[in-house]
């Protein structure tokens, strides 16, 4: 009886000589049994997910607020947000002074500047030291450079008025970006985006921008007023006519206060907001013994 | 869409869906081949719906079986552990009941030391019986070429693979012969010495 030749095993079997022998115990385990079990599980899944579509969904974000354009676009302006809160610091124009000279009393050329359109109400006269002439100072907190170069215009025109000059007033300031931005935006826009609080802080601004000085000649009872830019650029004095009565010593005193609560505008936070009260309830008094040009 | 309709779809393909998914995963742990099973059914299931043309089911459910499974390849290995989302049903254990020859798992350990793509070819060609075109679309190649010249470095590292197992194989039996014959001639001697 021949014997029986032992099997062959598969894996030592060429691939190209025969390659179904080769991998044949891969293909040996029956896996049809588990089907059933496993078409049932696969329906369960489907019932579950079913189930999961047609329940109202928990509170969740819109689909488009996932999206990568949106996030992207959060996260610029998130950055441009942050950005626009950065202080800068920056040279800001907070007022402009117009001074000239001109023969004549305060009255007359009061009424002489009146048809320009002047805020002739903080007009301030002053004897010139050197010549037979007054010199006539007016400050303008609020107004434009378009306003005041045309106010120097129609000043130089004037005959009677000499030596017609402008001083920008000018502070270092801190402020956000997104201001200064819109600050320096053409046309009338900073006028109408700055709120009324910013248009006053301006005007405080200017105020504090000035240097005032005030003293009381004793034996003459005559006071003396001087304003002088803060880095001492450019000084006025105004040293009124006569003597002072009773009731304008008085006055006089309420200058000093505000001269000293001007003095503490440099001081720290508290101490500002003490000196821009005391500056608020004493600007009147400060106005009318400048315009009364102390008679 | 019906999951019956795509039980249907699958019944004729099951078989060789599991077997080219344990194939696949090699020996490395039965859970994953598991694993990747569920997930492809999962997604086949899921996108069934945009399944055009029914008679391509099985090129389309083997590509997202090979897919699944190359995507979980390049996962870091602490990934592929973790286990499914809460929710999700476990699929039934269904390679456990089906004992494997010791021939199996020795072509297994052959195959699990090919290239992950290249196995995943060879077992496209040789276990499930696609075309070398299907393999191409299977496997995202751009030409016919790729596939060949991958099947056929697959195909020669094996051979030699199995060749080495073969040469070792031999090697162990002789040593083990000679290791035999040695004790059994000390036994030998020290009986003739007990004897004396």
């Amino acid at each position: 009886m021949k014997p029986s030749k032992p099997p062959e095993k598969p894996l030592t079997r060429s691939m190209t000589d025969d390659r179904d022998l080769l991998l044949k115990p891969l293909n040996e385990p029956d896996y049809q049994d588990s089907f059933d079990e496993m078409a049932i599980w696969l329906q369960r899944v489907q019932q579950a997910q079913h189930a999961r579509s047609t329940q109202k969904p928990p509170l969740q974000p819109p689909a488009w607020v996932q999206t990568w354009r949106f996030k992207l676009l959060a996260t610029c302006l998130l950055g441009l947000l942050i950005i626009g809160f950065i202080p800068i610091q920056e040279e800001d124009i907070v007022g402009y002074l117009i001074y000239w000279t001109a023969e004549g009393s305060p009255d007359a050329v009061k009424q002489e500047v009146a048809p320009l359109g002047l805020p002739i109400a903080q007009l301030v006269a002053a004897p010139h030291p050197e010549a037979p002439t007054n010199r006539f100072i007016l400050l303008l907190p609020d107004a434009t450079e378009s306003n005041v170069e045309m106010w120097m215009n129609q000043l130089r025109s004037n005959n009677h008025f000499a030596d017609v000059q402008q001083v920008t007033l000018q502070e270092t300031i801190n402020r956000p970006i997104y201001e200064a931005f819109f600050a320096q935006l053409p046309g009338s826009l900073s006028e109408g985006f700055l709120s009324k609080a910013s248009v006053d802080r301006m005007r405080f601004r200017t105020l504090a921008a000035l240097h005032v000085s005030a003293w009381l000649d004793t034996p003459d009872r005559t006071y003396h007023l001087a304003f002088g830019t803060r880095n001492d650029s450019l000084w006025f004095s105004v040293r009124p006519y006569g003597q002072v009565s009773t009731a304008q010593e008085r006055l006089f005193d309420e200058v000093q206060r505000m001269d000293r609560a001007l003095r503490q505008l440099q001081g720290d936070a508290p101490r500002v907001q003490q000196a821009r009260a005391l500056l608020e309830s004493h600007l009147d008094s400060l106005e009318t013994i400048v315009m009364t040009g102390g008679h | 869409m019906a999951s019956s309709d795509f039980t249907d779809a699958l019944a004729p393909h099951y078989n060789d869906a599991l077997r080219y998914c344990h194939a696949l995963t090699a020996r490395t742990a039965r859970i994953e081949a598991e694993d990747i099973l569920q997930e492809a059914l999962l997604k086949a299931l899921n996108h069934y719906d945009q399944l055009k043309t029914p008679s391509r089911f099985r090129v389309w459910f083997f590509q997202i079986i090979t897919r699944t499974y190359l995507s979980e390849r390049r996962k870091a290995y602490w990934k592929r552990i973790l286990p499914f989302a809460s929710g999700v049903m476990h699929m039934p254990d269904v390679y456990a009941s089906v004992p494997l020859s010791d021939v199996h798992l020795a072509l297994l350990d052959a195959l699990a030391q090919l290239a992950p793509r290249q196995r995943a070819a060879l077992l496209l060609f040789e276990l499930a019986g696609f075309s070398l075109e299907e393999i191409r679309l299977i496997q995202g190649d751009r030409s016919l070429s790729a596939v060949k010249s991958r099947l056929s470095r697959a195909r020669q590292k094996l051979k030699h693979i199995i060749q080495e197992d073969k040469n070792a194989a031999s090697k162990n039996t002789s040593l083990s012969r000679l290791h035999h014959e040695t004790i059994e001639t000390t036994r030998k001697a020290l009986d003739a010495l007990h004897d004396r």
